[in-house]
Order: structure tokens, then sequence, then C-alpha cells
């Protein structure tokens, strides 16, 4: 096993009151870790924290170098692809040029209609929409689009801030799907944040319990290991 | 009616300058949430530096890709010196560093140049060949000047992947950064835009106006009243905007003129044109601040 991303000691305060303290989690690479927990517990500020659009105080490290100094576009041109849970749509822009952005920069013309053939391979509904204002699409096309414009990142790791928030449960589960068939198809190392513990655990490969800003557990979503999540996750003990 | 029309035409000439200004005042907007008070003071400098060098023998279009070159660099110097440290700083300490960049700059120009005003030549006085009753060559040549300018910025933002970054990183800032832009370096190259547009602004209308340190706080003004009307958040709309702005404000005062001469009563006039400004600031940001072209009314902070 690989470690792709290495946290260590991250620790995060807003105005002053502590939001993680001193957590430390890895990723290996090829694998899915989902990150659980309450509502507060920190899993949204550990992504942030990550992607360095917060300021933190530990040591990220992606794919041996450290990257906790490093400005936010930068890490995701490295390859850190981060979907932010409110999405992140251009809401002005039509969804072709939606998933044209983080390749507007960098990479020649050719490759980037390479890269959307491959990524709208996996999204038809989007493939369909392609001349439509992002803003006009629907909560789950405009989820299916924040991942698809992460991929045009030719991520190596996908970080996905609750996918399913504010989702009907039918779209859930093709948000889902697709997702499943991107972890196959490209082995693609994710870090999961799920509020919905079903869902995390039955694609999880590894799972973290945060509680408070703290890690209070981590281990396999196995038989042994879901009953430790579950009760760590609802009951805190 | 013949002068009428006259009216209108030379309200489309001077709409073209107002243009200008909403946009470079857009052009900032969209991406920080400020208006930039000092956008005509940064012009009028501008200004001076192609009189500059026309004074050291360039000829006006060279002098002016001079200084359109030397703009953007002003522009990006003040985003990466003056704005940027600012970033966290609360809205109203930022307005008083607008307006302190407006002194600023208002007064170099007068130390530098002094207070008198200047002749510029105009570079379209042999544009008679399209004589026409309605406007001079040199407002046909200010407006077929802005309207390709205007063309360039509109398919800069729709056609080139730099454009599609920049209107990216101006609507969501955070999500653009994750998505691997640069949002710091397109913020201080929209700086460098705006002050680049508001250079030709203020060279196409010095000859107009003729060249002094408050030449373009006038202007400005209008600039501001056209971006209000198209929305300050609209490019397009405030191109529009200014075009509008342009054309009411002459038809007010050629009403006026003519109920002067019907009734013999002054009411409103040319002497009332900065106040036109001023109110349709004032009318719009309470009616309609999203601008007329707004479909819903929306609340700005």
């Amino acid at each position: 096993m690989r470690r792709l991303l290495d946290v260590e000691g991250l620790s995060v305060s807003y105005a002053g009151a502590p939001a993680l303290h001193d957590i430390s989690l890895v990723v290996a690479e090829g694998y899915v870790t989902a990150l659980v927990g309450a509502n507060g517990a920190g899993k949204t500020t550990t992504l942030r924290a990550i992607s360095n659009i917060i300021r933190k105080t530990g040591s990220v490290v992606f794919d041996g170098r450290e990257i906790g100094a490093l400005a936010p576009d930068r890490i995701a041109r490295l390859g850190v692809a981060h979907v932010p849970s409110d999405r992140g749509t251009f809401r002005a822009l039509t969804v072709d040029e939606n998933l044209r952005v983080p390749t507007a920069l960098s990479g020649n013309r050719a490759a980037e209609r390479d890269d959307r053939e491959r990524v709208l391979h996996h999204f038809p509904r989007l493939a369909e929409r392609l001349g439509q204002r992002a803003g006009t699409l629907s909560g789950g096309e405009q989820q299916m689009l924040a991942i698809a414009r992460a991929l045009m990142l030719r991520p190596r790791l996908l970080m996905l801030d609750e996918p399913s928030f504010g989702l009907a449960p039918r779209v859930v589960e093709e948000v889902f799907a697709i997702l499943r068939r991107i972890r196959d198809a490209d082995r693609m190392s994710v870090l999961l944040v799920e509020q919905n513990l079903g869902l995390a655990l039955a694609i999880a490969d590894h799972a973290v319990v945060l509680d408070a800003g703290r890690v209070a557990l981590a281990g396999l979503p196995d038989e042994a290991g879901r009953l430790q999540i579950v009760r760590r996750v609802y009951l805190g003990a | 009616m013949e002068q009428l029309v006259q009216q209108l035409a030379a309200g489309l000439s001077n709409g073209a300058i107002y243009a200008l200004m909403a946009l470079a005042l857009v052009m900032i907007f969209v991406s920080t949430s400020h208006i930039n008070f000092a956008q005509g003071e940064m012009a009028m400098f501008s200004t001076y530096l192609a009189w500059a060098g026309m004074q050291s023998g360039l000829s006006f279009w060279p002098a002016l890709a001079v200084t359109v070159a030397a703009s953007f660099l002003i522009g990006i110097s003040v985003e990466r010196l003056v704005v940027r440290p600012l970033r966290d700083a609360p809205h109203l300490s930022i307005v008083v560093v607008f307006i302190a960049l407006l002194a600023i700059f208002h007064a170099f120009a007068g130390a530098i140049w002094g207070f008198a005003l200047k002749a510029v030549p105009s570079p379209f006085a042999d544009w008679t060949v399209v004589s026409n009753p309605y406007l001079g060559p040199h407002q046909l040549g200010m407006l077929a000047v802005t309207g390709m300018m205007l063309a360039a910025i509109l398919a800069f933002f729709r056609c080139t992947r730099l454009g599609l970054a920049m209107r990216a990183a101006a609507e969501n800032p955070t999500s653009a950064r994750l998505s691997g832009i640069p949002v710091d370096t397109l913020l201080a190259l929209g700086w460098g835009m705006a002050a680049g547009i508001g250079a030709v602004a203020g060279c196409l209308v010095a000859p107009v106006l003729y060249l002094e340190p408050g030449m373009m706080s006038g202007v400005l003004l209008y600039g501001f009243a056209a971006a209000l009307v198209g929305g300050i958040s609209n490019p397009a709309g405030a191109v529009a905007g200014g075009f509008i702005v342009g054309i009411v404000e002459n038809l007010v005062a050629f009403l006026g003129a003519r109920f002067e001469a019907a009734t013999g009563i002054y009411v409103f006039g040319t002497g009332e044109k900065l106040t036109l400004a001023l109110v349709i600031i004032v009318a719009m940001l309470v009616v309609k601040p999203g601008g007329l072209f707004s479909g819903h009314r929306r609340e700005r902070a």
C-alpha cells in the first residue's frame, strides 16, 4: 500500500475557536477513504485545509511532497481535485465552459477534447446539456458537473465533499453508481466526506471517524469494523 | 428635427466614452465587488503619458499604444501594491483607499505637468472623407475606435481560454482556485486591462475636453451612471448603459434649450448635465440596483 496523501498534525481554528485538533490521516493510492462523523465534526474543514483554502497548521504530504504551503490552484494542478459541498458551479457559464475551466490555462485543445470525451462518457446526462447554462441544471446534474469538472484536472486524488447533499435518493444512487464506475475504471484514489454513513461505508475501503475535530477511530468498514464505526458516529462511544 | 438627430448622434459619441469607462469599472467590480473611484484619475494620468509621448515627437497612435502598455503595468502595480494587501480589509477601508488613489493620481499629474489646460490633437482630423451633417470627424473616430475596442474585449471574454478563466475567476473565485486557476494573477490582469481601457477612453476624449488633472472626474461619474444603468456586473449591459446615458444627457440638454427658446425661461440645459448623471446614479440605486436589464431586483452590499 502506497501512501498518496499523508496528513499529520493538522489543526484549524475559526476566529480563535478550534475546529480541528491535530488530526492525522492517510489516503492509500488506489483506494477509497471515507471521512465520516456527525455534523460539525470537522470533515469539510479537513478537505478545505488540505486544499489550503483556509488557514491551518500541520503537514500535508501529497505523493511524497509537502504541499501545505502551496496556493490552492497549485495544489489542484498537482492533481488534488476538490469537489466542494456547494459544488462550485460556474452558474453563468455553459456546461461545456464549466468543463473547460480546469484546462483553460494549461494543456492544449486536443488533449482537452480527449479528456472531455473520456469524462463525459461517465456522464451522459451532461453530454446532452453541453450548451446549457450550468445555473439551470438540477441539483443532481450540478453535482455530476462538479465531479466531471474535477476529473478534467486529471486528478490523482479526488476529494468529494458530501456528494449526496440535498439530492433525492434516486439521484444519490445515480451519482454513487457513477462514482463506483469511475473508481473501478481508473483505480482513482478518493477521499470521501459523507454524512450518509451507509453510502460511505458501502463504497469505502477504509474509514476515518471524526468527532469534535479529532480522529476518534480509523478502521476497515468490514463486518467487525462497521459496527464500531456506526456506534462511534451515532452514539459517540 | 435636424438638430435633434445631431444631438442624438453627439450623445452616441459621448456615450462611447462612457461605455469604455463603465466597462473598466465593471471589470474590476465583477472580480472584487469594489468600485474603483480612482479609475477616472488613472485614465487622466495615462492621457498625460500619451500627451508627453506626443510632445517628445510621437504621433497619436504610437503614443496611445505605448500609453496603453504603460497603463496596463500601472494597473497591475496598483493591484499588487495597494489592493492586494487589503484583500481582507472591510469595504469602507477599501473605498477610502480608492479615494486616496484618486487624490494621489490627481496631485501627481498636477505636480508633474501643471494644472493648465493642454490641447491634444485629434488623430481623426483628416476623416472628412466620410463627411456627414451629424458627426464631426473626431466624434466619428471615437465611435469607430470604441466600437472596435468593445468588440475585441467582448470577443476576448467569449472566445479565448484566458477570457474563460477570467469569467470563472470573477464568478466564483474559490471554485476557480480549486479548478487550478491562478485567480490572484488574473485579478492583477483585470486591473491592468481596466487601466488600459481607461487610457484609451482618456486619449479619445482629451481632444474634446482638453487635458487637465480634473478632465476625467465628470466622465467617471457618467461611466458610473452607465454601469449602473446597464447593471454593474454585466459588461455588455454597461456598454449599452454608456450609450443610453450619452443619449439621455444630450436629449435633456436639447429639450431644455427648446423649452427656453419657446418660453424664455431657463429650467435645465447644458449646465445640468453633471447633475443628470448624479440623478441617474441615485435613481438606479434606489429603483433598480441590478440595472435595467436585470430580470429581478438584486440587492448589493
